[in-house]
């Protein structure tokens, strides 16, 4: 349970996919422009990693192993294209925020990093926990991201602009890097 | 394992693959086509501000001659391609019976976040200064273009105007969407 906990903080922190392995850095720039749009993306990006990486880590040893790349866009394909139309479905208003970013999760390669470094190589419950701490540490640097763009944005418009995603996202990477420079 | 058996296990994924997503596309095909009219209907609703079009059925693309259900004609709905600073802005502007637009939107653009969305009506009332003009008084000027987003404005001043004129020209249609009491 504690290596949950440990594995947690890493994710959020020093894992960070987002600030700590400069991962999925596209569609974070672009759609956290305001909290909502970021929650969405948050939310399909985090269903899409989950259920691709158990799925992977469910068909591991049938999946052949040197067309293991296809095999995995397959998978990923299935689950970010299911997330899409769900939310089309039933969360009409926030997908026509987010619809462009919605269907590219399929290229995101935070999800692919994990399929091909995790849950090809583990078990089903080891991949489940992998990818609840990526995904939430994924949707911690959305959320800080689009929270910090909306609220500077209200007095400095340039902050909802794309180079004030450039600016805004480099001080963070900046700010999580600072502390580690020593002991580096 | 061989080439062949890869490709066989390869093509068995992607058949369940296919066969998901197809069962995904039916559980939620109805439901997205109800949005997306129901989507078309709120913007009717916003151009006009006449809640009576949330009631609006039938077909829902540009042009449109909305009637009430004894057949007086209410609006006449167009769609309008006008070119912007950043590409493409789409209008739609809706027309009363005496021929004075009854409001605009952009209901799509790539103008500049925090400048050229000026023209969008949710985020600033300048659209809303088309209403109850027509094609004369907006060549005289009844419009003011917005410094700084001049080229954006301009462009949908110029598009308002050309539509009107195009609709002025065109010849009148039947009703194509009736209201119903």
């Amino acid at each position: 349970m504690s290596s949950t906990i440990d594995e947690l903080k890493m994710s959020a922190w020093r894992d960070n996919p987002a600030w700590g392995q400069l991962l999925g850095l596209c569609p974070l720039l672009a759609v956290t422009t305001s909290v909502t749009n970021a929650t969405g993306l948050a939310i399909a990006s985090f269903c899409v990693l989950v259920t691709s990486n158990v799925t992977i880590s469910a068909i591991r040893r049938f999946a052949p192993d040197h067309v293991r790349l296809p095999a995995f866009m397959l998978v990923i394909g299935l689950c970010a294209t299911t997330v899409t139309l769900l939310m089309q479905a039933f969360a009409f208003e926030l997908y026509e925020r987010i619809a462009l970013y919605a269907q590219l999760t399929v290229a995101n390669c935070v999800i692919l990093a994990h399929a091909e470094r995790v849950a090809r190589r583990q078990a089903i419950h080891r991949a489940l926990i992998d990818s609840v701490t990526t995904g939430l540490g994924f949707a911690l640097a959305l959320l800080v991201l689009g929270a910090t763009r909306e609220l500077v944005g209200l007095g400095l418009p340039l902050a909802a602009l794309p180079p004030g995603a450039f600016l805004i996202a480099g001080l963070l990477i900046a700010l999580k890097n600072a502390p580690w420079r020593d002991d580096a | 394992m061989t080439m062949v058996a890869s490709s066989l296990r390869l093509a068995l994924l992607g058949t369940v693959v296919a066969a998901l997503l197809a069962g995904v596309d039916a559980v939620t095909r109805g439901q997205i086509l109800a949005n997306e009219q129901r989507g078309l209907v709120r913007v009717f609703v916003d151009v006009t501000g006449d809640g009576r079009l949330a009631k609006l059925t039938g077909p829902l693309t540009p042009p449109l001659t909305v009637c009430t259900a004894a057949g007086t004609p209410l609006y006449a709905v167009y769609g309008h391609t006008a070119r912007g600073y950043a590409g493409v802005i789409q209008l739609l502007l809706a027309v009363d019976a005496a021929g004075k637009v009854a409001g605009v939107r952009a209901i799509s653009h790539r103008e500049t976040a925090g400048i050229g969305d000026v023209i969008d009506g949710g985020k600033s009332d300048w659209i809303r200064s088309f209403d109850g003009l027509t094609a004369a008084s907006l060549s005289a000027g009844a419009v003011d273009v917005v410094s700084g987003a001049s080229v954006t404005t301009r462009a949908v001043i110029d598009g308002v105007r050309d539509a009107l004129i195009d609709a002025a020209s065109a010849p009148s249609q039947g009703c194509s969407n009736v209201l119903d009491d």
